[in-house]
C-alpha cells in the first residue's frame, strides 16, 4: 500500500488525507487537513503527536469513549463522530465555524516514518516546521493555533518557546511542562508511568506496524502504515523510553533540553488544568500560567476525567471564544475574560464556576497547620512539647488529623509542607497526601484525571533531593534543584520542604482535614477503582502513577525507618491557602445556576 | 404426583423419603431420613424448617456454595455433595459415624402442607413433636440432637424451652433467640430489609403447593414444594404475611413476639451456642444471650468469623459438633472432656483469627473502660480528666457524627458486650440512633470484616429508637442495657433525655497506632468506599449492613425521624461508650 494523498469531500468538509510536510532534514511527516469546502483563507488549529491520526478514539480508548458517550451527550451531539481521535479536537465541531484542523503524526508514529523520541528537540523542531508550513498554505489565513490535551498540550509549551512566526495562540489542555518534576521523577522519586504509557499507547501505533496494527475506521487504511516493518526494524526506530528516563535520575541536560524556556513563551495562551491530575499535568499548567512571559494569558481549572471537558460544550465554547479572538480577530469580549476561571470543587463531584484575577488567588490567607506532638493532630497553634514519630520507610506512614472544621472552609491554591526528618539509612522517600474526611470518616475523593478515587492533594520528595532553588522557591511553592544527590547521615535531622501540587476543595463544616506522610504511594481506603482499557494497572488511588520500581527504591536505602522530629524549635507544618468567603459570592453548589461542570457521582 | 414415601439405599445410606409425621392437630409433616444401612439404634440429628428439604444447596444458594467450595476445600471433600442443603448437615458426613439425620419440612413449606407462620409457637410445637417422634422410632436410640444454622438454630431455642422428652442436646449455630430485639425491631427500629427481603426470597419461594411452578429436586427428580400445585390464591391463603405481621407489632409485649420468645428458665438441655462476630443485625445477640441466660448446666459458647454458613461445614465446625454430640447423644466422653466453656476466634485486622479459650462470658478479667464522648472537638477518650462538654446537632436522616480516639499507644483488645450512654434531644417527638463502633488504621482506612453476610461489616453495631428508651431494671447490666419495649415514651421536642444503647458483643484486637471511633448516625451504616457484592437471594449490592436495612418509610416517617438530633455532654451529662478492654492473660 502507499500514501493516501487524496482530497475528498465528506460530511461537509474537504479532507486532504496524508498530506506531506517535509522537514529540513528531509524526512516527510504526514498530516490530515480538514477544511471548509468553500475556498478561502482560514485560521488553523494544529496538533502534532504520536497517537495515530487515523486511530478512532473508540478503537484506541474504548473505556474512555464509552464513559463519555454515556455521561456527556453534548460531546456526541452535532457530529457524526467519525473523525474523533484521542485528545485532539473533533473537526466537525470546528470546520463549520471556519477553521482548518490539521493533525500531524509525529516522527515515527502513525503514518510518519522516522525515529521516535518523545518531546525531543528534534520533535519540537518538527512541530515548529509544521506550524510554519500551515501558516503559508493557500487555505490558511497565516494564523495558527494549537489545541489538544496531554501530549498535544505538552509540546505546545515547547514549541511556543521556539516562537514560530505563524503561531498565534495556544490552548494547553492538561499539559505538563517539566519532564523531570512532572513526568519521570516526582520529587526525585522515579515514576513508572512513562514506560507503561509508552508500551500501551505509543508502541501500539508506531509507524511500520502496518498490517499488524489498527485499521482505520475513518478510511479503511492502516493507521500505522503504509509500510509493515519487521519487529527489529521497529525496535531500531524508537528509543527505550523507560531506560532513558531511569538512567537520568537528576534534572540534567537531558531534561533541560526539553524544558520550555518560559521567558520565550510569549504567545497568547489559555492554560487549562485539572484539579485531579496529579502528578502529571496540572503542575505544568499552573507553572506555565504563572511563569510564561506571555502578556495575554488565562488559566482555567476543571475536574473529572482528563479528556472529558476538552470535548464538552463547556470546553469547546471556552476554546472557541479564545481562538475566535486571537485567530479570527473577532471582537467577542475575550479580552474581558477574567484571567482565572475556576471550577471550585465541593465534595460529591460538585463544581461551582468562579472567576478570579490572579493565581495564586490574591485573597489567599496563607495559614499554617502544625503537626502536633501529641496524638497526631493537625492544629493551627504550634505544639509546645517535642516528640518524634517513627514509621516504616516503605509503609503507610502517619496521618495527622484536624478536629472537624467549625465552619465551611475553602482551600484553593498551592500547598507547601515543612518537615524535619531523619532516616535510619542514607535516604528516605516521602509521599505526602493532603486529605479530607466527611464527619463519618469517609475520605472525600474525586474522579481525577484518571483514577476515580483521587485524593485532594499530593506531593513527593526524596530527602536526598532536598536542596532548594533559592531564586525559584516561594513560601507557598518550594522549588528543588534536583541537581545533586545529598545523602543523609543516618540519624541526623534535616529540614525538608515539600511541594504539594495546587488543589481546590471547599471543606464543609464538620469535615476533617488530614496530612498523611507515607513511605509509599497513596492507596484509597475504600477499594479498587477498576481499570481503563489503555492502562496496565488496576487503579488503587494513584491511577497509573506508581513509584514502586525496586531499582529506584532498594530496600537497603529506602526500606529503613523514617522519623519525624516535631515541636520545640523545629517547625513542621502544612501551609494551606485558605480562601475567605466573599459576601458577594456566597455561591452554594445547589443554587448555582451556571454549573456546566456539575455532575453527580454515580452510586 | 404423589408423596414419595419410599426407602432406598444410595451412596452408602438408607434414605427414607417423604416419611409422614402426624401432628396433634392432624396435619402431616414430611421428612427425609438418612440412616446407616446396618440395622440398629442410632442417635438422631434433626432439623425442622422452611428451606425445602429437597432443594440442593447449589440450586438456590449458588454464590455461597461456589465461594465456600473455592475457599474451603475441606467442605466438599469426602462427600458426593448430592444431599447438601442450605444450613443443615451433610448426611454423608454424619451417617457413616452412626447418626441418623432427619430433615423435616416445616408446616406449609416444601413437602409439608399447612399455613406458614414463621417461627410461631405452632412451629416450635411441631418441632418438639418431631423430636419425640424420632425418639421412639425403631432405628432410634432415643436421643435426639438438633443441629443447624440460622432458622434451624433459632427454633432450637424455642423447642428446647418446650422440653420434649427425647431432646438430648442442641447446637445453635448462629441462631437468634429474641425475634423482636434480634431480628425485627433493632432497638425498636424496624429491620425492613431482612424481614421483607428474606421472607420473600428464601421462604415463600419454597412454599408447599408451588409444585410444578417451583424447584425440581436434583436429589429425587421430584417437586421440592409438591406434590400438589396450588393456585396463587390458595398459596396466599396458606401463608401469613411476615412483613406486615412484623411491622404491625411495634412493641415486644405483643403476643406475636411473646409467643415466640423462648423461656430461658426452661432451656435446660445441654447446648453449644455458636456465634459469629460479624452477624450483627440478626443472630449473635441470641447466641450470647442464650448462652448467658439459659438454665442449662451443660453449656458452651463458641464464636467465629467469616460468612454465616461457612464454619458450620468446615472441618473446624464439623469436629466441634461431632465431639459435642458424641458426648451427649452417644456418651463418648473423650472428645468433649477438655472443651473450654468459651472458645473464641479472636479477631485481628485483615481477617486473622487466633483461637483462645476462656471460662465465662463476658470475660471475668475484662477491664470495663468508659470512653467519654466530647462533642466540642468530636473526640472520645478514656482519660477521666478530659472534660466533655458541648453539644452537636445532625439531621435525623444523615450520617450523623463520629467521635474519634487518638491513635492507640498500645495494642488493645476489645472483646465483649458494649454499652453507650448518650444525652439526646430531638426537634421532633422521636429519634432513631444507629451506633457503630469502628476501628481505623493509622492511614484512616476502616477496619472491616467479612461478616455473616456483608463483606465490609464494621466492628460492632447497636440501635435505639429514643421513645423505646425505658430500661428493664432487672435485666439491665452495666455493660448490657435491656429495654422493655413495652411502651412508646414520646420525646418533648428540645428536652434532653438520657438514653442507654446496647451495642452487640464484638471482638477486635486493635493494633497500636489504630484509632477507635463511635459513629452516632441517623441512618444505616455505610462502608466508606465502593459498594460491594451481595448475594442472589438478599440483594445484589451491599453497602456495609448486608440486607439489614432500617429504611421503611412506614416505620420511619420523615416528619418524626427526619428532624434534627442533638447530642449533649457536660459535667452532669457524661456521655460515653463502655468498652470491654481485655488485659493480656
Amino acid at each position: 500500500m502507499s500514501y493516501r494523498e487524496v482530497s475528498e469531500v465528506r460530511d461537509g468538509m474537504q479532507i486532504d488525507w496524508d498530506m506531506p510536510i517535509e522537514m529540513e532534514d528531509g524526512l516527510v511527516l504526514r498530516c490530515d487537513v480538514f477544511r471548509p469546502v468553500k475556498k478561502g483563507r482560514y485560521p488553523v488549529l494544529l496538533s502534532h503527536g504520536p497517537y495515530g491520526k487515523w486511530l478512532h478514539f473508540e478503537d484506541g480508548y474504548k473505556t474512555a469513549w464509552k464513559r463519555m458517550e454515556e455521561k456527556q451527550p453534548d460531546v456526541m451531539a452535532g457530529s457524526t463522530n467519525k473523525y474523533q481521535s484521542w485528545e485532539i479536537c473533533d473537526p466537525e465541531k470546528w470546520v463549520p465555524n471556519g477553521y482548518v484542523c490539521v493533525r500531524v503524526d509525529s516522527r515515527g508514529c502513525g503514518r510518519s516514518p522516522g525515529y521516535v523520541e518523545h518531546w525531543s528537540p528534534r520533535e519540537t523542531k518538527d512541530f515548529a516546521n509544521c506550524i510554519e508550513w500551515a501558516g503559508v498554505q493557500p487555505w490558511s489565513n497565516g494564523k495558527v493555533g494549537l489545541s489538544g490535551i496531554s501530549y498535544y498540550a505538552v509540546n505546545q509549551w515547547q514549541v511556543a518557546s521556539l516562537q514560530p512566526k505563524h503561531l498565534a495562540a495556544i490552548c494547553v489542555w492538561e499539559g505538563f511542562a517539566d519532564f523531570y518534576r512532572e513526568l519521570s521523577h516526582n520529587g526525585g522519586i522515579y515514576n513508572t508511568f512513562a514506560q507503561n504509557w509508552y508500551d500501551m499507547q505509543v508502541k501500539t501505533v508506531q509507524y511500520g506496524l502496518g498490517t499488524k496494527g489498527h485499521r482505520s475506521r475513518m478510511n479503511g487504511d492502516w493507521v500505522s502504515g503504509p509500510e509493515t516493518l519487521l519487529p527489529e526494524q521497529m525496535g531500531a526506530n524508537r528509543y527505550d523510553m523507560g531506560k532513558v528516563l531511569f538512567s537520568h535520575p537528576l534534572d540534567d541536560d537531558y531534561y533541560k533540553a526539553m524544558l520550555p524556556d518560559w521567558s520565550k513563551v510569549k504567545v497568547p495562551l489559555l492554560s487549562a488544568a485539572n484539579w485531579g491530575g496529579q502528578p502529571l499535568h496540572p503542575r505544568g499548567n499552573f507553572e506555565g500560567y504563572f511563569r510564561a512571559a506571555s502578556k495575554q494569558k488565562w488559566l482555567e481549572v476543571h475536574g473529572i476525567e482528563h479528556w472529558t471537558h476538552y470535548y464538552t460544550d463547556y470546553g469547546v465554547n471556552l476554546q472557541r471564544r479564545f481562538f475566535d479572538y486571537f485567530l479570527k480577530g473577532k471582537k467577542n469580549g475575550w479580552d474581558k475574560q477574567p484571567k482565572v476561571q475556576l471550577n471550585v470543587r465541593h465534595p460529591g463531584e460538585q463544581f461551582v464556576i468562579r472567576h478570579e484575577s490572579a493565581w495564586p488567588l490574591p485573597t489567599t490567607q496563607w495559614t499554617k497547620f502544625h503537626l502536633g506532638t501529641d496524638s497526631h493532630k493537625l492544629t493551627k497553634t504550634p505544639p509546645k512539647a517535642t516528640a518524634s514519630v517513627i514509621f516504616d520507610a516503605k509503609g503507610d506512614g502517619v496521618t495527622f488529623l484536624t478536629e472537624p472544621v467549625t465552619e465551611t472552609t475553602e482551600i484553593t491554591g498551592p500547598i507547601a509542607v515543612k518537615l524535619h526528618v531523619s532516616s535510619s539509612t542514607t535516604d528516605a522517600d516521602l509521599f505526602l497526601v493532603f486529605r479530607v474526611f466527611t464527619p463519618d470518616m469517609k475520605e472525600v475523593v474525586f474522579q481525577g484525571a484518571l483514577d476515580p478515587h483521587t485524593a485532594i492533594g499530593q506531593g513527593w520528595l526524596r530527602a536526598s533531593h532536598r536542596r532548594l532553588d533559592k531564586k525559584l522557591t516561594l513560601p507557598f511553592r518550594p522549588y528543588h534543584t534536583h541537581d545533586e544527590k545529598q545523602p543523609l547521615k543516618p540519624g541526623e535531622v534535616y529540614e525538608l520542604n515539600i511541594e504539594i501540587i495546587p488543589t481546590c476543595i471547599v471543606v464543609p463544616k464538620g469535615h476533617r482535614v488530614a496530612l498523611s506522610v507515607r513511605g509509599k504511594d497513596y492507596v484509597y481506603p475504600g477499594g479498587s477503582g477498576g481499570k481503563l482499557s489503555n492502562m496496565k494497572n488496576e487503579f488503587t488511588g494513584n491511577g497509573p502513577f506508581l513509584h514502586d520500581d525496586p531499582r529506584d527504591r532498594p530496600m537497603e536505602i529506602y526500606g529503613g525507618q523514617t522519623t519525624l522530629h516535631l515541636g520545640g524549635n523545629r517547625e513542621n507544618y502544612v501551609l494551606l491557602p485558605i480562601i475567605p468567603e466573599r459576601a458577594t459570592r456566597k455561591a452554594t453548589p445547589k443554587k448555582a445556576g451556571k454549573k456546566p461542570a456539575a455532575r453527580k457521582k454515580r452510586r | 404426583m404423589d408423596y414419595r414415601e419410599k426407602s432406598e439405599i444410595r451412596d452408602g445410606m438408607r434414605i427414607d423419603w417423604d416419611m409422614p409425621i402426624e401432628m396433634d392437630d392432624g396435619i402431616v409433616l414430611r421428612c427425609d431420613i438418612y440412616r446407616p444401612v446396618t440395622e440398629g439404634k442410632y442417635p438422631v440429628i434433626m432439623t425442622y424448617g422452611p428451606y425445602g428439604k429437597w432443594l440442593a444447596f447449589q440450586d438456590l444458594y449458588k454464590d455461597q456454595w461456589e465461594r465456600m467450595c473455592a475457599d474451603q476445600p475441606d467442605v466438599p471433600a469426602n462427600s458426593t455433595n448430592k444431599y447438601q442443603q442450605w444450613e443443615v448437615v451433610d448426611p454423608e458426613k454424619w451417617v457413616p459415624d452412626d447418626y441418623v439425620c432427619i430433615r423435616v419440612d416445616s408446616r406449609g413449606a416444601g413437602r409439608s402442607p399447612g399455613v406458614i407462620d414463621i417461627w410461631s409457637l405452632r412451629e416450635a410445637q411441631d418441632l418438639a413433636l418431631c423430636v419425640d417422634w424420632a425418639g421412639v422410632q425403631p432405628w432410634s436410640n432415643g436421643k435426639v440432637g438438633l443441629n443447624g444454622i440460622s432458622y434451624y438454630a433459632e427454633n432450637q431455642w424455642q423447642a428446647a424451652a418446650l422440653q420434649p422428652k427425647h431432646l438430648a442436646a442442641i447446637c445453635t449455630w448462629e441462631g437468634a433467640a429474641d425475634f423482636y430485639r434480634d431480628m425485627a425491631h433493632h432497638g425498636g427500629i424496624f429491620n425492613r430489609g431482612f424481614v421483607e427481603g428474606w421472607s420473600k426470597a428464601q421462604v415463600y419461594t419454597l412454599q408447599n403447593g408451588r409444585g410444578t411452578r417451583g424447584f425440581k429436586s436434583s436429589m429425587t427428580g421430584d417437586w421440592v414444594s409438591g406434590p400438589e400445585t396450588l393456585s396463587e390464591e390458595e398459596l396466599g391463603k396458606n401463608r401469613r404475611n411476615f412483613y406486615e405481621d412484623c411491622l404491625a407489632r411495634k412493641l415486644d409485649t405483643d403476643e406475636f413476639w411473646q409467643s415466640r420468645m423462648p423461656d430461658w428458665n426452661k432451656v435446660k438441655v445441654p447446648l453449644l451456642s455458636s456465634a459469629n462476630w460479624g452477624g450483627q443485625g440478626l443472630h449473635p445477640r441470641g447466641n450470647f444471650e442464650g448462652f448467658v441466660r439459659s438454665a442449662s448446666e451443660n453449656k458452651w459458647l463458641e464464636v467465629h468469623g467469616i460468612e454465616h454458613w461457612t464454619h458450620f461445614y468446615t472441618n473446624y465446625g464439623l469436629d466441634l459438633q461431632k465431639r459435642f454430640f458424641g458426648k451427649f447423644l452417644k456418651g463418648e466422653n473423650a472428645g468433649w472432656a477438655y472443651q473450654p466453656k468459651v472458645q473464641l476466634q479472636i479477631r485481628h485486622p485483615g481477617e486473622k483469627f487466633v483461637e483462645r479459650h476462656e471460662n465465662e462470658w463476658p470475660i471475668a478479667r475484662t477491664k470495663w473502660t468508659k470512653f467519654y464522648l466530647n462533642p466540642s472537638d468530636m473526640t472520645m477518650s478514656a482519660d477521666m480528666t478530659a472534660k466533655t462538654a458541648g453539644s452537636i446537632t445532625y439531621g435525623g436522616f444523615t450520617e450523623g457524627v463520629t467521635f474519634l480516639t487518638e491513635p492507640l499507644e498500645a495494642d488493645t483488645e476489645i472483646t465483649g458486650p458494649i454499652a453507650a450512654k448518650l444525652w439526646v434531644s430531638s426537634a421532633t417527638e422521636d429519634a432513631d440512633l444507629f451506633l457503630i463502633v469502628r476501628v481505623f488504621t493509622p492511614d484512616l482506612k476502616e477496619v472491616v470484616f467479612q461478616g455473616a453476610l456483608d463483606a465490609r461489616t464494621p466492628i460492632a453495631q447497636g440501635w435505639l429508637r429514643c421513645s423505646h428508651r425505658k430500661l428493664d431494671p432487672q435485666l439491665t447490666l452495666p455493660y448490657r442495657p435491656y429495654h422493655t419495649h413495652d411502651e412508646e415514651q414520646k420525646l418533648k421536642p428540645g428536652q434532653v433525655y438520657e438514653v442507654d444503647v446496647e451495642v452487640w458483643p464484638t471482638c477486635i484486637a486493635v493494633p497500636k497506632g489504630c484509632r477507635i471511633a463511635l459513629s452516632v448516625r441517623g441512618t444505616d451504616y455505610v462502608y466508606p468506599g465502593e459498594p460491594g457484592a451481595g448475594v442472589e437471594t438478599l440483594g445484589k449490592v451491599w453497602t456495609g449492613v448486608g440486607p439489614f436495612t432500617h429504611d421503611d418509610p412506614r416505620d420511619r416517617p420523615p416528619a418524626v425521624f427526619g428532624g434534627d438530633v442533638t447530642l449533649h455532654a457536660g459535667p452532669d451529662r457524661q456521655a460515653y461508650v463502655l468498652l470491654p478492654v481485655i488485659p493480656q492473660k
